[in-house]
């Protein structure tokens, strides 16, 4: 995995994060981030049950998309930048979709040692339908 | 459908230990356009061995019923 390294100074309001593309989602991942995050809800994994619970089929675990927002956030900021991170789970992600992840910038503040930029962050499929949407605020180093 | 946030206060370490903390902090239920939904809100305070906390989460699940 390679980080990003921007500076404060360098960051404008209405700035874009290089959009970050994930999928086609494939249920081996799934399986994989089962295991990762300790969620084994067989609504992710198995067919038969997410069908019987009302489902057109599984899904993908919302916390899987949070994790790409915030990759495309320490791909571009670097890590250890991320201060905070709020997303809403808006729809679900499906086997073989792929998931775009893009960001903004809102705002720039700097008070005494803490550069702080804010931005809105969201992910949405290739049908342009966002799956999660929310707000992050990254510290960055300055070049003074 | 639900949501969650998180904000790190530190930076957390390679061997340290820490100790993560969940409460239910409210339970209330609402109407919608799909009928009547439970929400849940719990928070968790992760903290290193000394006891500071380096990051909280909140989550908010949203159950029909």
């Amino acid at each position: 995995m390679k980080y990003g390294k921007v500076y404060f100074d360098d960051v404008k309001v209405g700035d874009e994060l290089p959009p970050l593309v994930k999928g086609p989602i494939q249920q081996i991942q799934l399986t994989r981030y089962a295991g990762a995050s300790g969620d084994f809800n067989p609504i992710h994994q198995d067919d038969e049950f997410a069908r019987a619970a009302g489902m057109s089929g599984v899904f993908a675990h919302g916390m899987l998309s949070m994790g790409f927002v915030a990759q495309a956030l320490t791909d571009w900021a670097g890590a250890g930048t991320v201060r905070k991170l709020a997303v809403r789970f808006a729809a679900l992600v499906r086997l073989k979709d792929v998931v775009t992840c893009r960001g903004r910038v809102l705002a720039k503040s700097a008070t005494g040692d803490v550069a702080l930029v804010e931005l809105e962050v969201w992910a949405e499929t290739q049908k342009a339908e966002k799956v999660v949407s929310g707000r992050a605020t990254v510290a960055l180093p300055t070049r003074a | 459908m639900a949501s969650r946030s998180s904000n790190c206060s530190a930076p957390c370490s390679p061997g340290e230990t820490y100790l993560c903390r969940a409460r239910i902090v409210d339970i209330y239920q609402k109407t919608g356009r799909s009928g009547p939904m439970a929400f849940v809100i719990r928070e968790t305070a992760i903290a290193d061995r000394a006891n500071e906390i380096v990051a909280t989460m909140r989550h908010v699940t949203i159950i029909r019923l």
